[in-house]
Parts: C-alpha cells; structure tokens; sequence
C-alpha cells in the first residue's frame, strides 16, 4: 500500500468515527418539544428557532440559555423541559432551578413550583429571598393563609413581600401590626401610592375614617408605586435612567425596531425607513406605524406619513397617540385644517399639555386670539393637574392660578385649584376656588365635599 | 349612534331622560391599556327620534368601566352606579339625578368607594326592602366583593362581603341573578383575568363563584365550576328543564393549543350542582357573554364578544361576536 493510501485510509476511518459519534449523540439526543410558533410573530419564531438550532444537548448552559428563550415568550412547558435537561446535567446549578419554579409557578402547577423553590433555598440559591416570596405568593393563591405568611416574613425585606405581607395582616384582623411594615415602606418609598391606599386599608379597619380619607387622598397625589415583579424573571425593568428596558427588545420585530432606532440616532435615518418597513410587511403594529410616521416626518415626508397613519386608523381604529401623529404630520404638510380637527380630537380624548400648546399656537397662527388664549389656559389646567398628582403643590398652584384667569368658565380648573389651596392649608383661597367651581356647577360631588371637608377642619 | 367615543366599555339601555324612548349611557374607558389618567367618562346618547345626540354625564374621572341606572333615591328619576376601574386607583359613584324638565339632566356625584379595579356595579334590590342597592366588584390587588345598601335618603352603607387571599385570582366581572330560583338575587362572579402577567396562562383556581344569598346581608360564595382565563359569566336555561344554568367564556389561555376550550357552559342538575360542559374551541379570547332566546324556541341562546389584544392571530379562530344557537 502506498504511503498516500494509508494517509487516506486513515482520513477516511477517522471521518467514520467522526460520523458515527456525530449519529450516535444525533440518536441520543433530547428531542425538543414542539414549539406553536404561530403563537409570535415570525421574525420572533426566526430567532428562537436560531436558539434551537444554537443548542449543544450535552451542554447544561445551552439548555439553560434556550429555556430562557422559551420562558420570556411563554413557552412554559418548553422552557421546563428545557431546565429538567439542565437538571440531569447540572443538577447543582442555582438559577435553573428558580426559574424552572417560575414556569411552573405560571402554569399554575403551584405546589411543584414551591417544591422547586425550597430545592433552591437548600442550596443557598442567589435568589433566596425572591424565593421566598414566591413561595409565600403561592401559599396565598392556594388560600394557606398561615403558610403564606411564614414565607412572606422571610422574604420581608423585598418591598413587594412586605406589601403582601401587610395586606394579609389588615385581612386577618391585625391591621395594628401591619402599620409599622407599612410606615417602613412609606420611608423607603415616599411617593408611592399603594402604600398610602395600604394604609388607608388599614386605618379603616381601625375605624379611623379621618385618617383613611387623608391617605386615600394623598394616594391620588403621589405619581409611583413600590417596585412589583422586581425578581430575576422580570421581563422588563426601568433602568436608572427611568427607561423602560425588555428582555423581548433582544428578539423578534422588537429587536429590529431597537436597531431602527439607533439607526435613527446615529444620523442613518434611511436606513432606520428601510428596516421599519420591513418589519411592518412581517408583523403590522402600531409602535411600528408610530416609529415610521416619525421618521417619514422627519425626513420631509409628511404626506406619506399621513398616508401610514391613515391606514392605521383603518386597521385599528384612531387611539390619541395616533390621532396626534397624524395631526403632527398634517400640519408639517401644510394641511393646519385637518391638523386642528385631529389635535382636538386628542385634545378630547386624552387631554395634555403639549396637545393644548399645539392647538393655541396653530389658532395663533390662524388669528384666532379667543380660541388661542383658551387653549393656553387648558395648557397650564392640565399643567396643573399633572403637578398636583405629583405632590408639587406650589407649580400646580400656579399654574391652575394661570388657568382659572385665562378661562375662568372652567369647572374643573376651579376644582383642581381648590384642592391644591387645600392642600397647602390656604383655607380663604380654597374656599373662594370651590365656591367659583360651584357656581358653575351646583352638583360638583366633590368640590362640596372638600368644602366639607374645609368646614371639618 | 356614538361616533368620537374613545374606549367605550359598557353600554346600557335606559329611558334616562325619561321622554318615552330608550337612550343609552356609556362608560368610557378611555385607554384600553393599564392607565390612571383622568381619561374616563360617562356618556349619554339621548334618542332623538332615532338619532343619538351625545351628553357627558360625568368627566375628569379615571377609566371608567361600568354605569348601571336605577332610581336609588326613589324620587322617580333615574340615577347611575358607576364603577371607575382606574388603574391602582379608582373608586365606586352613584350619580344623583337632580336634573328637571326645565333643566335638564343634571347629576352629582357621591363616593361610595375608594379602591381600584371596580369592573362592574350591577343593580338589585338584594335585601328585598323594596329598594335598591348595589353590588360591585373590586379585582386588581384587592379582589373583594362590595355591597352598598340602600338605607334611603340617598344613603348607603358599605358591606364587603368577600375578599380572597388570593391577590392573583382575577375578578373579572359581576352578575346579579337568582340562580336558585328562590326569589331573591345571588351574585355569579367570573374569575380568570390575568392580563398582567406578560405570557398569560390558565390557572387552576379560575372559574366562576355563586354567591347564594341566604338573607340578611349574608352570602355564601362557592365554586360552582373551573375554566381556564374565565373573563365572563351569564345564566340561562340552556338546556330547557327549568332551570339556571351558566356559560362561561375565557380571554387568557393557552391558546397555542387549539383544543383547549373557549366557552363551557355549565350544567345546573336543578340543586345547583354543576356539570361543565365543552361548549366550543373557537372564537378564542372572548371577554363577554350573555344568555336570550334569540330564535324564539323557549330556550337561552348565546351571544359571546372577543377581544383580540394578542397572539394568535388565525383567521379562522377569531371573530368579533359569536352566537351559539340552541337545537
């Protein structure tokens, strides 16, 4: 034999154990449940079958990582076959664990979930204490009132726990050790609202009707809540930059949309059209049509953002923020008639401030100077109003001041400004702007009642 | 009949302004989405000779997603029970007709309730005194069950008679009727909302609860029948042997399984005992239903609405209403 043919001889026999192996893991290897992709859109299906196809089966992370995949779409029996594979492999793995009692928890398979979740705590898992609290949670949507608490006290220092944990008190007759879990939170979290209406909660139980109307009260002007589904399998979170961030902005139409707009931002605005518009022929969605209309606007071409926009509305019917678009893209294409009645519509359906100031400045335009001044008055109402809900008592002052002097026929302006003098203990004031709200309207419910409630005091 | 609505949720039949022709009143929510912006209105289209000229009864509230009329303070007009859903914040109103022939409609507002999530505020006389009262149901964080007692004068007194451990259970509506046919109004609350999860799924403690009234403001709340997603309820004789059965119809599913039902209806054995029956696979994600004989036969037909907020999409398993009829 020649020299070249054993060098052959052996290329082939190593190729045929190659094959051989590559057959006998292919044969030994765990199938993959059958996945509905009609469930996402196509882009989204496209990038979970790349993560299928991306798996090693004899590698515990690419399971792990796959089983992710499967969960934020909410493939939930995928991803916990996905994370039972982990288990064969990796079975000291922390997170798989904590997760795979996520699938099962929203599966409703509650009692295996908790099962899950005490596996993890055994092995100190850096989830301990959202463990916990799932499990409590858990013991609560089975009504096991005495179990769900003995976790919730576990799992007390995440804030979502301890709100738990104080509504369980309030119902089970101990409103009184319930306000101090409370009063921890409100420190923690001053403007959150669903402390204040906790509170109130419990201050009813109590019989305190006073300070339960107080706290129902503050609640409507404090803007936030204490974080909820803060756990590791949260979806979306809000960054310290007060953005909303998604785990699903990583795949699918999302994805795409994601890299339009640093497209966008980078100055490729062409580029950012081309790709919306292809995500529009594989999965129509109004965050698309509104991206598109804005970037069609900017790049002066209104017209065919009123066309996108029309379409819209077709499809979907008018919502304000489309309506708003639309009007936006009227007026840049010169069609102020057709943008005023749009903005107004808006203006009605889902007031703002920016709505107003957009209306007054095209009736300004117009030389219409009553029309102008009313909807700056409505400008700084809603101005207001926005500040009052946020506890800014004195910018909601003067603004709601400006309101009521630019159209003093308006009841609710008068209301809003009674409430903040209320509020800032401006008795004389207040009084004055609910007797104003009045004459307006005799049956305002609630301006007789905080003048009631400025009588009481 | 009501262009430039945004929202509406509800819609009720009533002579509100009592000219002899029936008008409608409408809750307008405002934003489908979770929202606590001042978006919500109540809305009147007064019939004018069968054109409806629009009213706005109530505003500067949040979503507002139930009005039911009644005449709570027999003064023989008709006032309206309002539920504001909000969204962590919201309330339940009765609005006192105070409007005359000279004036018109005029109403004002009375807080009877301060929590969010109030979906619906269903009308009766649930003491049998004579007058009425109403009932509400809170869902959100809360899931309770209220009822405000009509004690005269335009007064109410607040009873809750149920709330659930269960923060996640997800009320999803209210229904007064007498499913025992003993003469007074039980209560059938459906339960299975849960659209705040991102990836929704049907959990095992959804279903539909009847409340029995069993007198003096004591009501007796059982399971009477489980369905994945239940978002509505509605009684009827569906089968014909004189009594009250119950369809149950379910917006949040697994979907992504075509077998999975979207409508049972449940099957009263005249004890109030339950069978749940398959009552069909699609339309998928319906949110609404009611029971009328439609086909004059003496028997309930059934009239479902979806809502199509997600995926999937096929053609051939949405719709916008659906009716079953009965054979």
């Amino acid at each position: 034999m020649l020299r070249l043919h054993k060098i052959l001889l052996v290329i082939m026999v190593l190729e045929a154990i190659e094959l051989a192996v590559l057959g006998y893991s292919r044969v030994n290897q765990p199938k993959l449940p059958h996945v509905n992709y009609g469930m996402v859109d196509p882009l989204t299906a496209e990038d979970i079958k790349r993560a299928e196809r991306q798996l090693d089966a004899g590698n515990a992370q690419h399971w792990s990582e796959l089983a992710d995949v499967y969960r934020l779409f909410g493939y939930y029996p995928q991803a916990e076959y996905c994370y039972a594979q982990v288990d064969l492999l990796a079975p000291t793995s922390e997170d798989h664990l904590y997760f795979w009692a996520i699938c099962c928890e929203r599966m409703g398979s509650l009692t295996e979930a908790n099962q899950l979740y005490d596996r993890a705590i055994s092995i100190n898992s850096d989830y301990l204490l959202f463990c916990w609290l799932h499990i409590g949670m858990n013991y609560l949507r089975l009504e096991e009132i005495e179990s769900a608490e003995k976790a919730l006290r576990r799992a007390r220092r995440i804030p979502e726990a301890k709100m738990l944990l104080s509504r369980l008190l309030i119902r089970t007759g101990r409103a009184n050790q319930a306000l101090p879990l409370l009063d921890e939170l409100s420190q923690q979290f001053p403007d959150a609202h669903d402390v204040d209406l906790m509170k109130s909660y419990a201050a009813s139980e109590q019989g305190d009707r006073r300070v339960a109307r107080r706290l129902q009260e503050l609640a409507l002007r404090h803007a936030n809540t204490i974080p909820t589904g803060s756990g590791p399998e949260s979806i979306a979170w809000i960054d310290a930059d007060g953005a909303v961030q998604s785990h699903l902005d990583h795949y699918g139409w999302r994805r795409r949309l994601a890299e339009a707009r640093t497209l966008d931002r980078d100055g490729q605005t062409d580029e950012a059209i081309r790709i919306v518009e292809e995500v529009l022929e594989s999965r129509w969605s109004p965050t698309g049509v509104v991206l598109l209309a804005d970037l069609y606007r900017r790049s002066d071409r209104p017209q065919t953002a009123v066309e996108l926009l029309d379409d819209a509305v077709k499809r979907v019917g008018a919502t304000p923020q489309i309506l708003e678009r639309l009007a936006d893209a009227h007026a840049v294409a010169g069609q102020a008639k057709d943008a005023l009645d749009l903005w107004e519509t808006a203006a009605q359906w889902q007031p703002t401030p920016e709505l107003h100031r957009k209306l007054a400045q095209m009736y300004a335009q117009a030389g219409d100077v009553s029309l102008a001044k009313r909807h700056r008055g409505l400008q700084e109402f809603r101005s207001g109003v926005d500040a009052l809900q946020r506890n800014r008592l004195d910018e909601g002052h003067l603004a709601l001041d400006q309101a009521v002097a630019m159209v003093p026929d308006h009841v609710s302006a008068w209301f809003y400004l009674a409430e903040t003098c209320r509020f800032l203990d401006r008795q004389g004031q207040a009084e004055h702007a609910y007797r104003k709200c009045l004459e307006l309207n005799p049956d305002h419910g609630r301006a007789l009642r905080g003048l009631g409630y400025l009588s009481a005091n | 009949m009501g262009e430039k609505l945004n929202v509406p949720a509800h819609a009720t039949v009533v002579d509100l302004d009592r000219d002899g022709d029936l008008d409608i009143v409408v809750a307008i929510l405002g934003d489908v989405l979770p929202s606590d912006k001042l978006v919500g209105k109540v809305v009147l289209l007064a019939n004018e000779d069968g054109e409806f000229n629009q009213q706005v009864l109530l505003e500067d509230v949040r979503r507002v997603a139930d009005v039911q009329p009644g005449d709570f303070d027999q003064d023989g007009d008709v006032d309206l029970a309002v539920a504001v859903f909000g969204y962590s914040r919201g309330e339940v109103l009765w609005l006192e007709n105070r409007g005359d022939l000279a004036t018109g409609l005029r109403f004002r507002d009375h807080q009877l309730l301060v929590r969010p999530g109030a979906i619906h505020v269903p009308v009766g006389d649930l003491d049998g005194d004579g007058d009425l009262d109403i009932a509400a149901v809170i869902s959100q964080f809360e899931e309770e069950l209220w009822a405000f007692e009509n004690i005269g004068a335009g007064e109410f007194r607040s009873r809750r008679l149920y709330f659930s451990h269960n923060f996640d259970v997800g009320g999803a509506g209210l229904v007064m009727c007498d499913l025992d046919q003993d003469g007074d109004l039980d209560l059938l609350l459906p339960q299975g909302d849960n659209l705040e999860d991102e990836q929704y799924w049907p959990q095992p403690y959804h279903g539909c609860m009847w409340f029995e009234n069993r007198g003096d403001w004591t009501f007796h709340g059982r399971s009477i029948g489980q369905h994945g997603g239940t978002y509505a309820a509605a009684p009827g004789d569906l089968d014909g042997d004189g009594d009250q059965d119950v369809v149950l119809v379910s917006m949040v599913n697994d979907w992504s399984n075509p077998s999975h039902p979207s409508a049972v209806w449940l099957e009263n054995n005249g004890q109030q005992q339950f069978n749940s029956w398959l009552l069909d696979t699609t339309p998928i994600q319906l949110v609404t239903v009611a029971c009328g004989d439609l086909n004059g036969d003496g028997r309930a037909d059934i009239v479902a609405g979806c809502l199509h907020l997600f995926p999937p999409h096929d053609l051939d398993r949405v719709a916008r209403v659906a009716a079953w009829m009965s054979n």
